[in-house]
Formats: structure tokens, sequence, C-alpha cells
């Protein structure tokens, strides 16, 4: 089919006929607003392959991208000695170290034009170049031990190059050429380097905006239609898809051709837009050495406020056009529904209040997706809007699109939900939770009891149980007692007085509680206009701070110090300073802390989140990061869903939640089920589900069998062990911090009781058992069992039973046991 | 007391009655003294609960004291509300007094009818002051109440072994608590606050009580002497000894020391509107806990407290500042003491 375009003119080596069919078949859709549209070169494949959209059906005409991906497929096949001819091409001479030929070229070009379908016979190694002279030898040398597989990468780079090369010369738009020609130096340099393509500069990293328009999108159905019927909810969500899909195949409007009724600021920010959309979706779509980004996930409001009428329009204007190619009733929803969906949506897209662009917002399901919840239709539906919002990043979805009706978009779903339940996403798990077993009502009600201050009255509320760490400080930020500001020096700009007031505070403060640490170093990087440092503000001046240095391109930031002075210490500020850091960090996309935390700080950042398992790898940081002898480098890796300064409200507001339904469900119930005997009789294991009363309280077989791996059975052989490990290690720090613990900390010293090993052969402490906690040791809860209780024995067999180890060892012992019951981590006992 | 309050409104009455200088009238001495002023409104004071641990939070929810405890801060409340009330009734009352001294003034003089309504206006103040003053100690003593329930349970769950250290953040959110709860003394008029109270000095063979919190001179693992805060677990009268807990749990240490180690806090909390004389002067050397720590450490009085919810401003000895001294640092009643040399053994 190349030989379509056979007469192209080969310029530098690119000879062979190239990929570039541009049809007109499917500019119905893709290049309609596009002022180059009739160049046609460009024109977007909306349908064939990647979509089932109506122009793609229209015959057994095949699109750009399936042309693309023929030649691809056949230069694949090609022999090695052809595939290295033609990546000759693109190869920079390395005969010499001062030869500039950057490309093999041929001396005896066929005569008539190439045809990929009927090759040539390869050129020989030793065949000169018409313009180096070296051999084309000379110019694969560096290919000679690439795998097959290499090749084909690289050789699908040159069939994209030869694309790029088409489209260059077709285009004739300014902008866009200077987009396609960019882009091709760029995959032409990746061959030569032999480097995977990638687009950088300072175009920025995809999404470029956050929530994407697929959040945007899904948030908007939520929020607009969750009180409609089952039947016209699916027919919004529907229309939503249609939306999204047309807009990932949308061509662009050029900058020039807007410029005419935009201000210049406009201009060029959509100018801006036009290239990352060119770079990261369009392009990669025929291109697929490039990685390709769908529109809609990689852009937000902005974006859509920029094209929203253009796209209105012209969507309008197509289904229109093309309303007696639709089905009957694909026909009626999208000329009767559609202008009133994209009504809605745009309200909320101009709208500066609206909640849909909200990074937090919580989508609220339509109640029939609870009230239903046996029935699967429904699961599947939301099964279907958490794939819109978590799994469109990989562009699977778009499957179903303009003519997909519901029958086509379920059986997809089912083969996604084994996915959608696996993925750990929090939020869509709890309002799993939340409806499908108590519905809306009940929950609201609740939340309702737990707020209201007069449900609460007595001792929790005046006195309440161990508040979290940063409670304290975050009421006092609240009444405005304290601030946080990220504050720092420049030497390029004017410094406020206040800023530099408050450096110096800081300095001070860092001085005083880090008195190790010399004061001309700490003056110099607080005042060190790449450092930044949060300050925590009391009555205009800084009583703490944490100085950082952001290494944006590395993706992390160094904590240099950390302070609160020392009479405003004990009262949270730390935590709450940090957490403060965290949002700001994760505000900058910045996701990971290093520190050298010294010996007094690493209990703090421990608390913090922080570990000493680092996450990055060492080239990403070595060099960067100052280094501290005798201290500890830790690390912290921020997860961008979370709202640190929230974080602990959050999860304790959950906890009443789940208290209160667990205490409703109780009452409800009210019944006593004598206890079961059959343990007593030497049964060893009986189903969960024959204990009586459990159905009635709700309880469901989990999902994957009757016996189902989550049910924790007694067991604990076949218990998973960072599931065991995780409890064990609660209970090593409970015990270590009991108050009885501690002539049980460390080993005994055998200086101090000179014959205690000679009566003790295997001594035991919790201090070695925090460290074989740490090697894994502890592969079994009865492993942890046999030390700890040696532990108690070793001291009863030393010592006196009048003496206080003596009682020591009694007393941490019935509190071990006891919480060793509780976590049912004890195997029975006779 | 009606009638001494009549006799003293005779006074001005009689200066007003020579003079004709309207001038004089209004700037006399005498005639201001009938001007009725209360501190507008009642400062306002921050109390912080502190968390117990959470195996004490349990058994409290178990016992009859968490019933004990809810019903303390049911009348809390009802009082603090009864308060109010019977604050802003007495503000109609006074307003009353003060317009009708004004109308007297003004008139020059003081007919009969006036003068017995003045008086019953009168009456009827002090009758609302004196109902004030009833709800007001009848707060504080809930309020001790609640302080002594909550001091008994965490003494229990100390002593029954079987506790978790509470969290620092938490140690000295009590330590402020127990400062701020710290009964207030309210004498009659002329009596003389009793030791204890403020910065009056214990009575020479005064021996402080089981749990009672004392500073204590402690030698260090390093040799040297610190002033910690601990719990009095013991006194041994025959040999003149306490033994006493480190108020810091994570600490673990029970010290045996003799008497002169040891000095007991402030029992009472003077009010320095009515008892300035029980308080440390400016620029006494004293020793006082240094904030957020169980420390205790040699400081001067920089500012006094103005009213008995305040606390001291001193200046902390801190050789790592360049004058030597700390910047101001608020320390409450409680944790100022009187500063106590012990003679070292060489």
């Amino acid at each position: 089919m190349a030989s379509r375009d056979s007469n192209n003119p080969g310029v530098s080596g690119v000879s062979t006929g190239t990929a570039s069919g541009h049809h007109q078949q499917s500019a119905s859709m893709t290049a309609a607003g596009a002022s180059t549209g009739a160049a046609g070169v460009a024109s977007m494949p909306a349908s064939g392959s990647q979509a089932a959209g109506a122009a793609g059906e229209t015959g057994g005409r095949v699109s750009n991208v399936q042309r693309i991906q023929q030649k691809k497929a056949q230069v694949r096949a090609w022999p090695r000695d052809k595939k290295l001819e033609k990546l000759s091409m693109f190869s920079s001479c390395r005969a010499d170290e001062n030869c500039k030929c950057n490309g093999w070229k041929n001396p005896s070009p066929p005569t008539h034009p190439a045809r990929p379908d009927t090759p040539q016979p390869a050129a020989p190694p030793s065949q000169p170049c018409q313009s180096c002279t070296h051999t084309l030898g000379d110019h694969v040398s560096h290919l000679d031990s690439a795998t097959e597989d290499d090749l084909d990468k690289l050789l699908s780079i040159v069939v994209d190059v030869e694309t790029l090369f088409i489209c260059v010369h077709r285009e004739e738009d300014h902008d866009t050429k200077q987009v396609y020609s960019y882009l091709f130096k760029r995959l032409r340099k990746c061959i030569v380097q032999v480097t995977p393509p990638t687009v950088e500069g300072l175009l920025g990293a995809p999404p470029f905006e956050r929530p994407s328009i697929v959040t945007g999108v899904t948030n908007f159905v939520f929020h607009k239609f969750n009180h409609l019927q089952q039947k016209d909810f699916l027919m919004m969500s529907d229309l939503a898809k249609t939306f999204l899909h047309c807009l990932n195949h949308w061509r662009l409007a050029t900058p020039s051709a807007r410029r005419a009724h935009t201000t210049p600021e406009e201009c060029s920010a959509y100018k801006v837009n036009y290239t990352r959309w060119l770079c990261f979706s369009y392009v990669p779509q025929l291109c697929d050495s490039l990685r390709h980004h769908e529109t809609t996930v990689i852009f937000g409001r902005t974006f859509m406020r920029a094209i929203f009428h253009t796209l209105r329009k012209q969507l309008l204007d197509k289904f229109r056009s093309e309303k007696d190619k639709l089905p009957a009733e694909k026909r009626l929803l999208l000329l009767n529904q559609f202008p009133r969906f994209l009504s809605m949506f745009e309200e909320e897209v101009y709208s500066n209040s609206s909640p849909i662009w909200d990074v937090d917002y919580r989508p609220q399901p339509p109640p029939h997706l609870h009230n239903q919840a046996a029935e699967r239709g429904s699961g599947m539906l939301r099964g279907d809007f958490d794939r819109l919002s978590l799994q469109a990043g990989e562009g699977q979805y778009a499957s179903g699109t303009l003519s997909s009706s519901l029958k086509r978009s379920r059986p997809d779903d089912r083969n996604e939900k084994g996915d959608l339940d696996d993925s750990t996403e929090i939020v869509s798990k709890r309002i799993k939770i939340e409806t499908e077993d108590l519905g809306e009502e009940t929950v609201a009600e609740v939340v309702a009891t737990i707020t209201d201050p007069r449900q609460m009255v007595g001792p929790e509320v005046l006195f309440s149980e161990n508040a979290a760490r940063d409670e304290a400080a975050k009421l006092e930020e609240r009444k405005g007692n304290i601030e946080f500001h990220i504050v720092g020096n420049s030497l390029t700009q004017k410094v406020s007085k206040q800023t530099m007031l408050w450096l110096i505070g800081l300095q001070n403060v860092f001085s005083h509680q880090l008195p190790r640490m010399p004061k001309d170093y700490i003056t110099r990087l607080v005042f060190d206009p790449k450092h930044r440092t949060l300050a925590l503000i009391k009555d205009n001046r800084p009583i703490g701070g944490i100085c950082f240095r952001m290494f944006a391109t590395q993706g992390f930031s160094e904590i240099v110090f950390c302070a609160v002075t020392s009479n405003e210490q004990v009262k949270g500020y730390g935590t709450h300073m940090m957490n403060h850091l965290k949002d700001y960090h994760v505000k900058k996309n910045t996701l990971h802390f290093l520190t050298f935390a010294d010996e007094f700080a690493i209990g703090y950042f421990k608390k913090q989140g922080f570990s000493k398992d680092i996450q990055l790898p060492r080239s990403v940081y070595q060099g960067y990061i100052k280094d501290y002898e005798g201290a500890t480098l830790m690390g912290c890796e921020l997860n961008p869903k979370i709202v640190y300064t929230e974080f602990t409200a959050v999860i304790r507001r959950q906890k009443e939640i789940i208290k209160k339904l667990i205490e409703r469900k109780q009452s409800e119930i009210r019944k006593v089920h004598p206890g079961l005997t059959c343990f007593k009789e030497g049964v060893r294991e009986i189903p969960i589900e024959s204990i009586p009363g459990i159905r009635d309280a709700g309880w469901k077989p989990p999902p994957g069998g009757p016996t189902g791996r989550q049910s924790r059975s007694p067991d604990h052989e076949h218990q998973d062990p960072d599931y065991v490990q995780g409890m064990l290690k609660t209970l090593l720090c409970n015990v270590k911090s009991h108050a009885a613990a501690w002539p049980f900390q460390v080993p005994v010293d055998p200086n101090e009781v000179p014959d205690y090993y000679d009566h003790i052969k295997y001594p035991m402490d919790l201090k070695t058992m925090t460290e074989r906690l740490k090697a894994r040791y502890y592969v079994k809860a009865r492993l942890f069992n046999a030390d700890m209780l040696r532990i108690f024995k070793n001291c009863r067999f030393y010592n006196h039973p009048d003496t206080e180890y003596y009682k020591c060892a009694n007393t941490l012992e019935k509190y071990y046991i006891g919480k060793m019951k509780e976590l049912g981590l004890l195997e029975r006992e006779k | 007391m009606g009638k001494g309050k009549d006799k003293n409104l005779g006074s001005p009455k009689r200066s007003l009655d020579s003079p004709k200088s309207p001038k004089l009238r209004t700037s006399s001495p005498s005639f201001r003294r009938e001007q009725l002023l209360r501190s507008e409104p009642l400062p306002e004071i921050n109390v912080t609960p502190y968390p117990l641990s959470t195996s004490t939070e349990m058994a409290m929810a178990m016992s009859s004291e968490a019933q004990a405890l809810q019903e303390r801060v049911k009348v809390l409340s009802e009082l603090v509300r009864e308060i109010q009330k019977a604050r802003e009734d007495n503000a109609s009352h006074m307003n009353a007094i003060n317009n009708l001294s004004d109308k007297i003034v003004s008139e020059e003089k003081l007919s009969v009818a006036n003068r017995t309504k003045l008086k019953n206006l009168y009456e009827n103040g002090v009758a609302d002051s004196e109902k004030e003053v009833s709800l007001m100690k009848k707060a504080l003593n809930t309020v001790y109440q609640i302080r002594n329930i909550r001091h008994d349970l965490r003494i229990q769950a100390k002593n029954s072994g079987n506790k978790e250290t509470i969290r620092r953040g938490a140690l000295m959110k009590m330590l402020l608590n127990c400062a701020q709860t710290l009964p207030l003394w309210i004498g009659n008029t002329g009596e003389k606050p009793p030791p204890l109270c403020g910065a009056v000095a214990p009575e020479l063979n005064y021996v402080a009580k089981v749990n009672d919190m004392v500073a204590c001179l402690v030698r260090g693992s390093e040799g040297e002497d610190n002033w910690i805060l601990a719990e009095v677990v013991n006194y041994n009268t025959a040999t003149n000894k306490y033994e006493v807990d480190d108020i810091d749990e994570e600490q673990k240490e029970r010290h045996t020391l003799s008497r002169r180690r040891v000095y007991p806090l402030p029992l009472m909390r003077a009010n320095p509107e009515v008892n300035p004389e029980a308080l440390y002067a400016k620029g006494s050397i004293v020793m006082a806990l240094y904030p957020q720590t169980t420390c205790f450490y040699k400081a001067v009085i920089n500012r006094l407290p103005t009213l008995a919810t305040e606390e001291y401003e001193v200046l902390f000895e801190d050789p790592s500042y360049a004058d030597g001294y700390s910047p101001p640092l608020m320390v409450a009643q409680r944790y100022v003491i009187q500063i106590k040399e012990v003679k070292k053994k060489s």
C-alpha cells in the first residue's frame, strides 16, 4: 500500500516508501477543526484499530496507523543485513573520529523506487558510503552485538522518523511543522545514540494538570446525575465515555488558527498545550516508538476551557452530519441528550467553584448502585467508573467508544473486574464497604452521631483519649496562634524585611537547638538561596523550622536542619511542621525526603514515617546530598493521595465510624449464644460459617472460595508472614515499652553479672528479639513466643523469687500472654 | 456591712455641701470612690485536659469513677452558666447604684428617699456578690474534685504495675493541667496565706505527703546533681528519708533521698490581687521548672503574675545565650520554688 506513495522524493537516504498514506476518510472526525486538514498527512486516524468509530466502519480501508504497523512488521521480517543497511542510513560513521558523516548513503541507489514488499538485496557491508567513502559496516559497527530485538526497536524508530519526515514535508502550519521537525530530529538522535525515544525539554512531563479531564468528567457524572435512575445514569455515563473518546481522537486547532480571536497570553498558553498534545498524544498514535498518552488523562481543566467551545461545536456538527450512519438508538442518544450533556458540562468547566475539579472530590455513587447491591450489574457499573478514573491512563477503556453500546462494554468490564479488585484504591474500597452493606443513610447517621457534640459528653470528649500527636498543634494553627511559612533567601530578588528577620530567627533557633553544628555552617545554609525553610511562627517569631533543599530534577528534598525551640517542644509542633512540609512537597510533586539523622533525631524521623530503608536508588542522590559523619541516612516516600496534615484526623474518623457501625450492628442483633464447646471436646478447627449467629451478624464468606484466604484460620502455619510480622512488631514494641520490661531490654552484661552465663545457656533479651524480628527470623508466631518465654524462664531460673527481677518477669509475662491471646497469636494451650 | 457603706456615702456628700465650684466637685476623689467598676470580662484560661494511658482510659470507662467524673463535669458546666448569669444580674444592680449616685451628686443633696433606695441597692449588691462568690467557690471545688479523681486514677494506674508509658506530650499536658487546676487559696479578709501557698515556705518540720509532687535533687549518671520533678512514694520517719519516683516515666527510677534534698511544691495558688505578699518579688532568684521539661533550674523572676490565672515570667540561667540568660519564659506558680542550696560534699 505504500506503493501509492512511492513517488515520494527520497531525501537523505530515506528512499524507501514511507507510510504516508494520508487518507481522507478519517478526517471526518479529527481533521475537522484543523486548519491543516487539507494537507491530510497528519490527519488523525481516529478510526481503525484504535477505535470502532463510525468512520472506521465504513469499509475495508485501512488507517494510517495500520499502514505504519504493517510497514513495521515488514521491516521486522527483513534479514539482518537488510536491517543493518537500513539502520546505517541513520547512523553516524564510526570509521574515525573526524568523520562527520551522519548516515550511510548508497552510491548506487536502485533505479526504480524501492518497494518494501519486494525487498532489494542488501548492500554488502563493504559498500562505501557515497558521502564519506567509509563502508556501510563502519556505520553500523556499534550494532554488531545488538540483538534482533534491539534492531527491531531501532527500525521501528526509523519508520517513525520516515513518517515524521513526510509530516514535516507536508505540514503547512508553521507551529505544527516546527514540532514535527523537532520530533524528527529527536528521533534521529535516538537512533544515532541508540537510546529509547523520549520527549524532553521545557514541555514538562505528563500529567500536566490535576485532576485530569477523565477524573473531571467522571466526577461530573457522579456529581450531576447520581440522583438518576439506573437506566438514565447509565446513559449519562455512556455519553461521558463518548465524549472522552471523541476528545482523545480530536484534532486540535493550530495556535495560528486561534490567534485571531484570543489574547496573546491565552495564545501562548495554548501553544504550549498544543505542543504537548502533539508530542505526547497525537504524534505517538502514529509513531508508536514515542510513548502515547491519552489527551484526557494528561490534561485538565485549563486545557478543557481553552478548547471546549470549538470542541462542542465540531462534535455536534459531526453527529448531525453523520446521523444517518448511526444506529437508531445511538442517534437518539447523541442528538437529543448530548447537547444537554455538553451544556451542563460547560457550566462546570467554566465555573470557578465547581467541585468536580477538586483534587479531593470523592464521588458519591448514585443510590441505585448500593440499593441494588445484590444485583451484579450495578457492581459492574461502578467497576466501569472506577476503571474510568483509575485505569484510563493505560487507555484501555478506549475500546468502548462512540458506537459502543452497553452490550459491548459489559463483557469488557467483566474481564477487568479482577484487576479492579486488586487495585488497592482505598477510596473506592471504602465506598464499597459503606454502601454495599449499609446504605448511605446509615452512614450519614453515624457520621452525624460522631460529629454531634451532645452525643459525646463525658470523659471521652473532655479528656480525649490519646490524642493524635499533632492535634494540639493543629488546634493552635486554626486559632491563629501559630503559622507556617516557607521562606528563603534570594540573591536576585528583593527579600522582604520580614523574611530576613525570620531567617535570622531561624538561624538562632537552629544554632541553639543543634549545638553540635557550627554556627557559621548553619548561617551559610539557612541563607543559601537554594535552601528553603519551613518556618513555624508564633507571635511573629520563629520558634521552629525545617530547612531543606529541593532537588526537583532528582525528585527528592534533603532535610538539612529540623528543630523546635526547647521551651516549645513536646507540643506536637514537630509533627505538624513535617506534615506541612510533606503537603508542600506533594504539591511540588517531589515525593521523597532524605536526611542524615543524628542519634537524637532518629526517633523523631521514625515517628514521621522515615525509615533507614531508602527507596531511592543511590545514583539519584549521591553527590547531591550533604554527607554527615556518624549520622544515619533516612528517607521517606510520600503518597500524593494523602493530605498529611489531615491524615491522623481522617484515620481517626474512619475508626470512629467503624466503631459506631459495629455498635449499631451489635445493638441490632442483641442475642447471646452459648459458647462453643466443641474445642473442649478436642475438635481442632471448625468452619467459620458454622459458628452460631455469625451469619446473622453480617459475616459473609470472603470471595474466592468457602474458606477464603482472608479468613483467619486458627492454624497459624498458614498465616501470611507479612501479617504476622506486622503484629509481632507491634507486640514487641508494646512489651518493650512496658514498665516491667527494663530488666530485659538488653543482654545481661557479663562484667556486671560474672556468673550469669554459667547458669544461663540460652540467653535471650528484647534487643536480640528486635534484631531477629528485623532479620525476619520469626516466620511463625511460635518462634517468637519461644524466645519471649525463654526470657522469663531464664530470669526466674537465675533470680530469687523475692527479687524485683523475678517480679518483673511475672508481670511482663502476664501482660505478654494477655496480648498474645488478644491478637489470636497464641496457639491453644492444653 | 450595709451600715458601713451608708456611712461612707455620707462623707462625699458632706464635702460636696460646702464648695460650690462644680469643677471641684467632678474632680473630687471621694466622689470617684463611689463608682463601682469590675474588671471586665473574666480572664480567659485555656485548661488543657491531659490524656491518660490507653489502659487507664479503658479501666476508667468501666469503673464507677467514670460516672462520678461525668457527673462532676455536668455540675461544672451548670455552675459556669450560673456564674455568668449571676454576673449579668449583678451588673444591672451595680449600674443602678452608679446611676443613683450620679443623680445624688448632681442634685447635690441626699434625700431620705434616695438614701433608703441606695441602701437597698447596696444590700442587693452585697447579696449578689455573696452569691457569686459562693458559686465560684462551688465551681472551684468541683474542679478540685475532678482533679483529685483524675489524680487518683493516674496513681492507681501507676501502682497497678500494668501501665504503659504515656507519651511525653501527654506528660507535659498533665503537668500544665496540674498547675492550672492547683487550688486557689481564698482566705478571709486579713487572713495570712498559709505555708505552701504560692511563695510561702513550708513549716520547718513539714513532710510531703505520699503522691505529692516535689522537687528533688538527684545525682545523675555522670555524677552531676539535678533538681527533678518527682512524686513521693514513701517517707521513712525512722531514717528521715523520702522515696520518690521520677515523674518522667521513661527514666523509671526510684530514688531514696534525705529530707534536705526534697522540696515540696506549693499546694495552693496565691491570688496576686489579694495576696501579693505570697509571691516571689521581682528580681529574686528561684528554682523554676524549665518549660516542657521535668527539671528545675535557677532563674530570676522577671515579672509577677497579676491574676490568679497568670504565670511568672522568668529568665533562666543559661550559658548558651550570650548574656547568660534565656529569653523570658512563663512558669506557673506551682513550679516556682525557693532556691535551696545543698552543701556539696566535695
